[in-house]
């Protein structure tokens, strides 16, 4: 189920809000349980109970490193670890890596062993991280055991953040669970940031995807420049507000049933360099790599060849956690380079520079690994950057000017969406006329209903609604 | 506090009476905008659910069924408009009111088979005894002729290539080529509907009289017609696909100056009808099925033209608008829309001795139908 639905909006979301508020509550982790098992077990009928499967295990693992702990046992404390992220991470790459396996090994030997050609269940990359980071606070001491089997089988499937993110650790909600209490002005700044991230998707990553999904189905080899440049910047946006939007709904959902989640994007492309970007994109993935892989490593505590070798791994790592095949390898494995090079000496040029060198040199090399990310041939991937450098032949031609013309104006509310500038002046504008003034008020709901009358035509047309992030 | 009370209230209102509203509407059978039946409540069993078929059934059906989802999707329209937005991803906004549709180019592999297709059948045809000469008349998009009406520096498929394809294979002068007619027109005469991809009763009319020069035959006069209008509340299927609110189209029809009369029975439906005209259709959506009934698998037209001269015609629906025309030089018609029947066509057409055998398409069906296929036996 995507949020950006009538399914998800009309009927799942509606009837949800109205039960959660509803019942007593000492209910509610109940509701949140059950909603979000049907939520997930409508698209994928039979991966429900894989995932009631990791849950009663890493709720018992939970339990059991909490209970050696108390004993002083740290050996079997540590052995449990050890076991219960083996058997997440095997039932992880059994799912999502086995066929890309597979078809490695056959590519490299000459054989044909047939791939098993399983769906990948949805969120699984999502949830497994999630319920890895429970066991290890637990056996860290960084948070309390969960007890109560729906608590965290509610915080395991929590559907707003179930199949997109943000990844959200346990040590961060995990007195929310027990404990928390639902007010009107989180429950507004809910309904705000939802509507904003369901915005985004619908009227912005949709919209925009459609010029993404018409140049990248050209033929790259006689594509002109300009052609070439407005369909990665059309991709840049549509993965942007697309992913952002995904997590700006999940925040806002979980502040309307009184959670509150850590921000997942910081204006990625404002940035003036990748490491800065990675500060801004997809923060609770780059911290969940940081605090379980990258410091438990040694970090850069270690020496420089220690910490190359260690930045080499987590990116190796979050390249292939985008998905199971080798492009995504070398999207995480360029990353890595542009990381080890900017801490060695590139950082320290970029900071002598004028600003706007370090944001086209970011911007450009981050549109750059997009091309990677998108298509899965080392052929395709370069067809495609070389029609960005001229290879096609043409500077531009009648279409790469139809594309352009008619996209203009979305392509310029998405590059200003992308700055701080919209949320700046609506923050002073709001200052001046005072927050809780009359004047906000009747600016904030008239937009609200324009908004959302506007996202439900959108989701109504329903023409083209694919949900990027179901590879993950 | 009061401001976040507002905000609650506002989205609450919004997100459950929209709910509400839609759960209580009955549910539509018929979508006269999309022209098909839309989905209803989905069949339940265990097995269904667990194959996942139920869910998406269900999906499918509230998504049909969304309450003023024609608005909805109007409002979405005219966002893209107003966003200076040049296409909708279904139809081009051109201008002067035209809408026109956009298609993915045809697959070169898809043209060179139903372009053997057309062979094919000719090689069967004679291998029967039938000497009847087999032509061809494509019809051009809307786009391929009104270039000065598409959106600025929009390019589309060079419907030329499909001419030359034809030319090249098929044997010499069975290609009747329309389009140095239509451009002569084009400035002075509407050949195309606004909303809607097929071509006018002027536009037939034009083609009509290229057919006969092709095939060395006098055509009436449009002083021998009376041109009447019959609907000036016509939106076609471009129209369909925006949904955004037009100027509707005017439909005609050209009724002979001299008496002239036409019996007409379908394979589905013996008739017969001393008509080519079917009232009926001026009152749905969907008016162009005023043409011969819209498409049938056999259409079957005896006239009054007394010369014994046979025309099997194998055509999509711009033929229904054009048949009125063919049928003034023909005892007998046999209209196929090969969509619809699984008629062996050659067989047919040598049963009947025909005389002429005309293939009528528009270019987007002739280049991408699948159904030509169905000659290659």
């Amino acid at each position: 189920m995507v949020f950006s639905s009538i399914l998800f909006l009309f009927y799942f979301l509606a009837a949800v809000l109205l039960i959660y508020f509803i019942v007593p509550k000492s209910w509610r982790n109940w509701v949140l349980f059950l909603s979000s098992m049907l939520f997930y077990a409508w698209g994928e009928p039979v991966y429900v109970l894989l995932m009631l499967f990791t849950i009663t295990l890493d709720y018992a693992c939970g339990r059991l490193v909490g209970r050696y702990k108390q004993q002083g046992d740290g050996k079997r404390a540590k052995r449990t670890l050890v076991v219960a992220m083996v058997l997440n991470l095997l039932l992880l790459g059994f799912f999502k890596y086995t066929d890309f396996l597979i078809g490695s090994v056959n590519g490299l030997f000459g054989l044909s062993i047939p791939l098993l050609n399983l769906p990948l269940p949805i969120g699984i990359s999502f949830y497994t991280f999630q319920t890895m980071s429970y066991v290890v606070d637990v056996y860290r001491g960084d948070t309390p055991v969960q007890k109560n089997f729906v608590a965290f089988g509610a915080y395991v499937s929590l559907f707003p953040q179930l199949i997109a993110g943000p990844i959200v650790r346990y040590k961060t909600i995990a007195e929310q669970l027990d404990d928390r209490t639902e007010t009107m002005d989180q429950f507004a700044y809910g309904v705000r940031r939802f509507m904003l991230g369901l915005g985004k998707k619908v009227l912005l990553a949709n919209n925009i995807g459609v010029l993404w999904s018409t140049i990248s189905a050209m033929d790259a080899s006689t594509m002109p420049v300009l052609t070439a440049w407005v369909g990665i910047i059309a991709y840049s946006f549509q993965i942007y507000f697309d992913f952002s939007g995904y997590s700006d709904m999940a925040i806002g959902l979980g502040k309307m049933f009184g959670f509150t989640f850590l921000e997942n994007f910081d204006h990625p492309y404002i940035s003036t360099s990748i490491t800065e970007f990675w500060n801004r994109w997809h923060i609770s993935l780059s911290t969940w790599f940081k605090e379980y892989v990258y410091i438990p490593l040694g970090g850069n505590r270690r020496g420089l060849a220690i910490q190359i070798r260690n930045i080499c791994i987590v990116w190796a790592l979050t390249g292939i956690w985008h998905g199971a095949s080798w492009n995504f390898l070398l999207w995480g494995v360029y990353f890595g380079i542009l990381l080890i090079l900017e801490k060695t000496f590139l950082l320290k040029w970029l900071k002598k520079a004028p600003s706007i060198v370090g944001h086209v040199y970011c911007y450009v090399l981050v549109l750059i690994s997009w091309v990677f990310f998108n298509f899965e041939s080392v052929d395709a991937i370069f067809g495609y950057i070389g029609a960005m450098f001229g290879a096609g032949g043409a500077l531009l031609d009648s279409q790469s000017l139809y594309l352009l013309t008619s996209n203009l104006v979305l392509l310029v509310i998405a590059a200003v969406g992308c700055g701080t500038l919209p949320m700046k002046l609506t923050n002073r504008l709001f200052h001046r006329l005072g927050d809780n003034s009359a004047a906000v008020t009747v600016i904030e709901n008239v937009v609200l209903v324009g908004l959302f009358v506007l996202c439900t035509a959108f989701v109504a047309d329903a023409s083209y609604n694919p949900f990027l992030y179901f590879r993950f | 506090m009061k401001r976040s009370i507002v905000t609650t209230v506002v989205f609450l209102i919004l997100l459950g009476g929209l709910s509400v509203v839609n759960l209580f509407t009955p549910d539509r059978e018929f979508s006269e905008n999309e022209n098909k039946y839309l989905a209803t409540f989905p069949e339940f069993s265990f097995q269904r659910l667990a194959s996942g078929a139920f869910t998406k059934g269900f999906e499918d059906y509230i998504t049909d069924q969304f309450v003023a989802r024609d608005q909805f999707v109007a409002i979405k329209t005219a966002t893209d408009l107003a966003m200076g937005k040049k296409d909708n991803g279904k139809v081009y906004f051109g201008k002067d009111g035209y809408l026109f549709q956009k298609t993915d180019k045809w697959s070169d592999s898809q043209l060179t088979r139903n372009v053997s297709a057309v062979q094919m059948f000719t090689d069967a045809l004679r291998e029967k005894g039938c000497n009847a000469p087999v032509q061809i008349l494509p019809v051009p998009s809307s786009g391929e002729i009104l270039k000065d009406k598409l959106p600025d520096f929009l390019v589309l498929p060079d419907e030329g290539e499909v001419f030359d394809k034809l030319s090249s294979t098929l044997a010499p002068g069975s290609v009747i080529d329309i389009r140095p007619s239509f451009l002569a027109a084009k400035d002075s005469e509407q050949l195309y509907y606004r909303s809607d991809h097929h071509w006018t009763a002027d536009g037939a009319y034009v083609a009509y009289v290229a057919f006969c020069q092709a095939k060395g035959l006098e055509p009436y006069g449009k002083d021998q017609f009376t041109i009447e209008t019959v609907s000036d509340s016509f939106l076609g299927t471009s129209h369909s696909k925006s949904l955004l609110p037009m100027t509707p189209d005017v439909m005609k029809r050209y009724v002979p100056n001299f008496t002239f009369t036409v019996s007409v029975s379908f394979d589905d439906d013996p008739g017969p009808y001393s008509s080519l005209y079917f009232d009926e259709a001026l009152k749905t959506k969907d008016k162009y099925v005023y043409y011969v009934d819209g498409n049938h698998g056999l259409t079957s037209v005896h006239t009054s033209a007394g010369n014994g001269k046979t025309l099997v015609l194998l055509k999509d629906s711009f033929g229904n608008s054009m048949l009125p025309l063919l049928c003034l030089h023909y005892e007998n018609i046999y209209m196929f829309d090969l969509r619809y029947t699984a008629e062996d066509v050659a067989q047919f057409a040598a049963d009947k001795q025909a005389d002429d055998v005309l293939f009528l398409y528009g270019i987007d069906t002739f280049t991408t139908d699948l159904n030509l296929a169905k000659l290659m036996r």
